[in-house]
């Protein structure tokens, strides 16, 4: 099996499976072929492999396999081909430490397939192209975010015209965020940052807006200590009031540095329902006990661990440390529960040297 | 709020009230109940005893086993003589200067190693102070068990001391509480001290005792052979084990000087192997919570993917050769590392600060004593041998201080 082999069925599998369609069989046998390739190739992995005593070559599903802990991009070069080959190096936000978790990717082909793939099935499921507005940098300014490198490539795939970017080299741009929702030139996709959409609603002061019928806003990541925590619910209805759109019409999307697949809530596709991640049919998401690392039954809370086809040159395995329980064919993700056990004395020394 | 808060106060002043009637009391009297009281808690048999055995792996979260040798090892330890002792080490900083006590010490608890709660409460009890100790709603039930049990051993001292909890603990009702005391105590993390030493009146005295961590250095004199890393092994494991690495003194990374002729990757594995392996049946690590798991998750799979994990079934130590400190989310994960030579070893202690609370040294009392003169400042306020970082004795100072300092003033006689 080679790299070349792999990348292809990661594409030839993505866009099978872009309507929506499920076929875990297919899904799991690549995830099955690329660890094993993965645990010869990509040393970090290696050395967990091995640690865990798995055979590459006898392990059966990619349930066989460890799955690489996120922490691990903070101090080692996750891929199988050397830095030369970089296509980009995305990096995790920073840390107190100024440690970051560093993703070289060699090919974004993959990542462009998958981004578009699960943006179009549940971002923009009833629309070719509108309007977007976006609260974040675009790629220029951040070239080492992929979230950022994501909403570029959305500008591309989905708007309408130019897309209005309202971060700028200074931060918020707050007349280009006004002139922007104020317009009445149809529907808007307001694409942002939690932290972005915190910063915007504390810039627009009293401002009410109405976004016209069809609208909607995509939200993303947590606030990695530089705003106050919002609860989820609360940030719904901060944005509900703000800018006029039914809660239905706001999805969270979830995404990290360490992935190369996305995962948004089912809340446009199915606005009855409970809220929920769609887990597109070429990632696997089960949240695992922590300790065993067995996964949890359905309803338990466990700490998620993805696998994700489109990781080929570095880890499809990737365990997070997000708390997460499965709904049916879904994901919950409950964050960092609040009041979360604190870790005894170690954490306030954590801080203390910036380890967080 | 407001009646809570009128609660609050008026508990308060119940045991500050109580303030001349403890002043006069004999000091051997006070350390003979908080003694009494230690001792039928640590009493399997006594009745506060089986109740605080049956209560305390609930609310910590450690196993049974666990708290049955924290009772042992660290209450049963405050006997009335200890305590005595405990209470002539508090002397004027010069000759005839009298005490000039409060009416009213408040003290603030931490959660993460419950048995603290006794000296924190003995500490201005034997100063004659009255003390109010606030603890945390999930973790209150050693505090009320000790108050029962002082009151039980003497009804009179029993009076100076109150236990409360604020459900949902708000600010108001703890500024309520703070606003009657002449001295604030805190145990707690960085943030803790830093928002409560904020909110005091500026003539009320602060006592912080900040959280930390302890590691382990072992010279490379110390590993000659399998026999001598064997035992150490075992020693290394009851520090790491005890409380399940919660405690500020437990340690998370051990030191191995590189010219040992045993290598410091054996220890590694002889600490899960044979000492963490034996202690995992003696005793055994309480419930992982699902966030502390996460960080688990990713402490043990970077030490996989870096270096060695030698990973059990509720405890791992990793080695990762001379690579930088990773702290451990604790719950018995711990590193093994190497340094090149002590002064390797102080350069990688310095960012700790004052945040190292102990360093267990596997050396001699000499040996120990000589390297705690050459730390560099300001570091480890407990220098002291392996296998013996989680039970200091009851008379062991604070953070370096004096247990007393700040809990009584004295007054000088011209």
């Amino acid at each position: 099996m080679t790299r070349d082999v792999l990348a292809g069925r990661a594409h030839a599998l993505i866009g099978r499976l872009a309507d929506g369609s499920r076929d875990d069989g297919a899904r799991d046998a690549l995830l099955r072929d690329a660890l094993a390739w993965q645990a010869r190739s990509v040393a970090p992995y290696g050395r967990l492999v091995a640690s865990r005593r798995v055979d590459p070559d006898a392990a059966r599903s990619p349930a066989d396999f460890p799955a690489l802990p996120t922490d691990v991009f903070r101090w080692a070069r996750v891929a199988a081909h050397p830095p030369g080959e970089d296509a980009r190096v995305f990096r995790t936000s920073g840390t107190t430490s100024g440690a970051r978790g560093a993703h070289p990717i060699r090919d974004l082909s993959l990542y462009d397939r998958a981004a578009r793939a699960a943006a179009r099935h549940a971002l923009f499921p009833d629309v070719d192209r509108m309007r977007l507005v976006l609260l974040a940098p675009d790629e220029r300014l951040a070239p080492d975010s992929s979230l950022s490198y994501m909403l570029s490539r959305f500008a591309t795939w989905f708007a309408e015209g130019e897309a209005v970017w309202a971060w700028t080299d200074a931060g918020l741009s707050v007349p280009r965020l006004r002139e922007a929702l104020e317009g009445e030139a149809g529907p808007i996709a307001l694409l942002g940052t939690s932290f972005a959409f915190v910063h915007a609603d504390e810039a627009l002061g009293d401002a009410r807006f109405r976004l016209p019928e069809g609208s909607r806003i995509m939200q993303t990541g947590g606030f990695k200590g530089r705003a106050r925590e919002i609860a989820p619910g609360a940030m719904r209805a901060r944005l509900r009031r703000r800018y006029g759109v039914a809660e239905t019409r706001i999805v969270a999307e979830y995404g990290m540095t360490e992935l190369q697949s996305q995962m948004y809530e089912t809340t446009l596709r199915a606005p009855a329902e409970a809220r929920r991640l769609w887990v597109p049919g070429w990632v696997r998401a089960v949240p695992v006990d922590p300790d065993t690392l067995a996964p949890v039954p359905e309803g338990e809370v466990g700490i998620l661990r993805v696998d994700d086809v489109a990781n080929v040159d570095s880890a499809c395995a990737i365990q997070t440390s997000d708390l997460a329980r499965r709904v049916g064919e879904g994901i919950e993700l409950l964050g960092r529960a609040p009041g979360a056990v604190p870790r005894g004395c170690s954490l306030a020394v954590e801080e203390a040297l910036g380890e967080g | 709020m407001k009646g809570e808060g009128n609660e609050v106060r008026s508990r308060a002043a119940r045991v500050a009230a109580t303030a001349p009637a403890l002043r006069a009391m004999d000091g051997e009297r006070i350390a003979g109940a908080i003694g009494r009281a230690a001792a039928a808690i640590a009493d399997p048999t006594a009745d506060v005893g089986r109740e605080a055995r049956a209560l305390l792996p609930d609310a910590t979260g450690l196993s049974e086993a666990m708290v049955g040798w924290a009772l042992t090892h660290q209450v049963g330890i405050a006997t009335p003589d200890s305590l005595t002792r405990l209470a002539r080490s508090m002397q004027p900083p010069r000759e005839g200067a009298v005490p000039a006590r409060g009416r009213l010490c408040v003290v603030v608890l931490s959660g993460n190693v419950f048995t603290a709660a006794l000296r924190a409460i003995a500490l201005p009890l034997l100063a004659r102070v009255p003390v109010v100790a606030k603890a945390s709603t999930r973790e209150d039930v050693f505090p009320r068990l000790l108050a029962r049990a002082i009151a039980a051993a003497d009804a009179e001292l029993g009076s100076s001391l109150d236990v409360v909890t604020f459900p949902g603990g708000t600010a108001a009702l703890e500024d309520t509480l703070f606003a009657q005391a002449d001295v604030v105590a805190v145990y707690g993390s960085d943030s803790t001290l830093s928002d409560v030493r904020g909110r005091l009146p500026a003539t009320t005295t602060f006592v912080p005792h900040g959280h930390g961590m302890g590691a382990i250095w072992v010279p490379s004199d110390a590993l000659p052979d399998e026999t001598a890393a064997t035992a150490l092994a075992e020693r290394v494991a009851l520090d790491v084990a005890a409380f399940d690495q919660r405690g500020c003194l437990s340690p998370h990374a051990v030191w191995v000087g590189a010219a040992a002729r045993f290598p410091a990757r054996e220890l590694a594995r002889l600490v899960a192997d044979h000492g963490l392996a034996r202690l995992a049946g003696e005793l055994p690590r309480g419930a992982l919570p699902t966030e502390i798991g996460g960080a688990q998750v990713q402490w043990r799979g970077v030490a996989a993917a870096r270096g060695e994990l030698f990973e059990r079934d509720g405890y791992a130590v990793s080695f990762e050769g001379p690579g930088a400190l990773r702290l451990s989310p604790g719950y018995r994960n711990v590193s093994v590392l190497e340094c090149l030579d002590e002064q390797d070893l102080f350069r990688r202690l310095t960012p700790l600060g004052m945040h190292l609370k102990a360093l267990g040294v596997a050396a001699d009392v000499e040996a120990r004593r000589s390297l705690a003169a050459r730390l560099p400042a300001p570091l480890a306020p407990r220098v002291s041998a392996v296998g013996t970082m989680q039970t200091p004795p009851i008379d062991t100072l604070a953070d370096g201080h004096s247990p007393f300092a700040g809990l009584l003033r004295w007054t000088e006689v011209g």
